[in-house]
């Protein structure tokens, strides 16, 4: 008999569900958070309600085990929201529970080429997200920056931010999953939807879409400096080694929309 | 004349600058003001202009007047071009403004030569001055230092900026006395040695006393314009090699000539000598990683790097004897000599090979490439293609960079009376 485990699509789902498969690893075929499965004769659905506690004792639990490294690298593929990658992040954990986690050398095994190769797109991301997310200000001082990443980072986007830019109200929103962060000048909270907070008032938030429709949400000052910015962005270039290949490469043009340098030329 | 004229004349007039790096900064945002240059070891690109150039500080002139006039620099004061001088609260505001909407990672402050050395540093140390007092800017920020400016000058400066940077301009002495007559070479050198005695003692200073501020945290770098004047690639990485050891130096930038001025002592050219640059970025990694000698790469024998190789591979045409290296057994240092092997294929080697004996299948799915490297290693004594001749693996080397036929494109065969 072959188990296949539905969880809710929350982080905490995916730990009771862990908790939950381990013990019967070899018999996991598959975890999913949606019912998209015809069941066959030989495999049973197992529904995961979601245990806060367990989740939490299963966190410790591999917190013991696990390098601040592999526990970060096993997060960062949780959040790639990848289809499939549940039972992989699974068999990762059994192998690395049986055998040490010094098998991680083992850079040529399927599961942990897995892995690592997606853990680094997801890192990889993070750190262009640090540099592409630009922020275009509201009337209110509001500072407000859309993003719309491949994976499902914006959590953790929330401690750089917040220690760069500690003296300024600011808003990340994920428009793809509608998700954000809000930081009032003191604090930094993680929004499940994004709504403008009571204290911010004489403000509604840009629509996605062309630059023109948005400009008349901005503050007054706010297109005097993207066209500075433009302008910087032009001159600094040195038109006899123009090489937009390159350009391309390093700028790709999934992160053109947030870009205020790019946003016209797509 | 307004900012934004201003910004259009002094950005274009520094982009000759090749600095952009933002890392290695311990300064953090204590004062809960604006900025954090340490957030990321490797530091930020925020954008990459039509150069293909990363964009990672606001790098603009103060002022493109000059009093010198140095045959290689656009900027040089014979030159006819509109010129501008910001005043010290728009350079601020300017950083300020792009630094709030994520544009950058700070400023990187330059300056044509204004009545005097010491009065252009001054409004140089002013602007870091101000942002760093009155507007808690916790921010990158790099700072050039004019050649002949006073110590003192220089050493306040160093409390303030994360790094400072003296342009060497040419790799000889003789190539300054043509190209840059009114410039001394000791200007350079002697701010270059005393900021590196600075950093050192600041070091020992800051193990005493830990709340000791940090004297440019981020180090110290210079640039030198390749191509504009004869020396050949074996002096500049000579030189390279000694301001890396003697001077601490954490980076020389190597900057293609880009011909913007016609003079009969410049060299006549229509295009930067970009592969030449790229060679000599690829010869200084070498150095600063892979723990070569600059004598090993270049010598008086082989004076220039060639263009169709990158070093490493060109030292290991020269070296066949110091091959195969077995992939099971060699120690870390050797297998970094190995061309296509970089430092993290090495690590990636050694914790693997500690669980079992690896063989080639194993290589290509542990990410390491074997384009180049399959001619320099062995697997367990076996070759995947075993060549010990220079000229073939050349040749091979040079047929594998060539485009592949387009999809779609037929190979057609060559009809005997056609012509092709």
């Amino acid at each position: 008999m072959f188990l296949y485990y539905i969880y809710d699509g929350t982080f905490e789902g995916l730990l009771t569900t862990f908790a939950e498969a381990l013990p019967h690893q070899n018999q996991v075929a598959g975890i999913s958070p949606t019912r998209d499965l015809q069941p066959d004769l030989f495999t049973e659905i197992v529904e995961i309600t979601t245990n806060q506690e367990l989740s939490a004792r299963f966190f410790g639990y591999l917190s013991d085990h696990f390098s601040q490294r592999t526990i970060k690298e096993i997060g960062y593929c949780i959040l790639a929201e990848e289809r499939g990658l549940e039972l992989i992040v699974l068999k990762y954990l059994t192998i690395l529970l049986q055998r040490g986690e010094a098998l991680k050398g083992a850079a040529h095994h399927p599961i942990i080429s897995k892995i690592r190769s997606t853990a680094k797109r997801v890192a990889a991301e993070i750190h262009r997200l640090y540099g592409f997310l630009r922020f275009r200000q509201l009337p209110n001082r509001l500072f407000y920056g859309a993003i719309a990443p491949k994976y499902n980072i914006t959590g953790l986007l929330a401690t750089h931010f917040t220690a760069r830019f500690a003296d300024q109200l600011w808003l990340i929103h994920d428009t793809k999953r509608n998700i954000g962060l809000y930081y009032n000048g003191q604090t930094c909270t993680y929004l499940q939807k994004v709504e403008l907070p009571a204290e911010i008032v004489g403000v509604s938030l840009p629509p996605h879409g062309q630059e023109e429709q948005k400009a008349q949400f901005y503050a007054e000052s706010e297109i005097n400096y993207q066209k500075l910015w433009n302008e910087y962005f032009q001159k600094i270039a040195i038109t006899e080694r123009k090489n937009p290949k390159l350009q391309r490469q390093h700028l790709p043009q999934h992160y053109w929309s947030y870009l205020v340098e790019k946003v016209d030329s797509k | 004349m307004d900012v934004f004229n201003k910004l259009q004349i002094l950005a274009a007039a520094a982009k000759y600058d090749a600095s952009c790096a933002s890392s290695g900064s311990s300064r953090s945002n204590v004062s809960r003001g604006l900025g954090n240059a340490s957030s990321s070891p490797v530091g930020i690109c925020h954008s990459w202009a039509a150069d293909g150039r990363c964009i990672s500080l606001f790098k603009v002139l103060f002022s493109n007047y000059c009093i010198y006039d140095c045959v290689y620099c656009a900027n040089r004061r014979s030159n006819d071009l509109p010129r501008s001088t910001f005043t010290v609260e728009e350079v601020i505001d300017l950083t300020i403004n792009f630094y709030r909407r994520n544009y950058i990672e700070g400023l990187f402050l330059s300056s044509g030569v204004l009545k005097n050395a010491d009065y252009t540093m001054e409004l140089l140390l002013l602007v870091v001055k101000k942002l760093r007092l009155e507007h808690s800017f916790n921010g990158y920020i790099h700072l050039k230092v004019i050649p002949g400016a006073n110590q003192e000058l220089i050493r306040e400066a160093g409390l303030f900026v994360d790094r400072l940077s003296v342009n060497i301009e040419l790799p000889s002495e003789k190539g300054l006395q043509m190209l840059a007559p009114e410039k001394k070479r000791d200007d350079i050198l002697t701010p270059m040695k005393y900021i590196g005695n600075k950093i050192n003692s600041n070091r020992e200073e800051r193990k005493l006393y830990k709340k000791a501020l940090a004297f440019v945290p981020a180090g110290q770098s210079t640039q030198l314009i390749v191509g504009a004047s004869p020396e050949p690639d074996y002096q500049i990485l000579h030189l390279a090699e000694q301001l890396y050891q003697k001077v601490k130096l954490r980076r020389v930038y190597y900057s293609a000539y880009v011909p913007v001025n016609s003079n009969p002592l410049l060299p006549t050219m229509t295009f930067p000598p970009l592969k030449r640059e790229n060679r000599l970025y690829q010869a200084d990694w070498l150095i600063r990683f892979y723990k070569f000698r600059a004598a090993e790469i270049v010598n008086a024998q082989t004076p220039v790097l060639d263009p169709d190789f990158d070093p490493k591979s060109s030292w290991a045409f020269r070296n066949l004897d110091f091959f195969p290296v077995e992939i099971n057994k060699a120690n870390y240092e050797t297998l970094l000599r190995v061309p296509g092997i970089g430092l993290k294929s090495s690590q990636r080697i050694l914790s693997a090979r500690r669980l079992g004996t690896l063989s080639f299948d194993h290589l290509p799915k542990m990410g390491i490439v074997l384009k180049r490297a399959r001619y320099f290693i062995t697997c367990q004594g076996r070759f995947l293609e075993k060549i010990d001749n220079e000229m073939l693996i050349k040749q091979k080397l040079l047929a594998a960079d060539l485009p592949v036929a387009k999809m779609g494109q037929p190979h057609q065969q060559l009809s005997l009376f056609e012509e092709v």
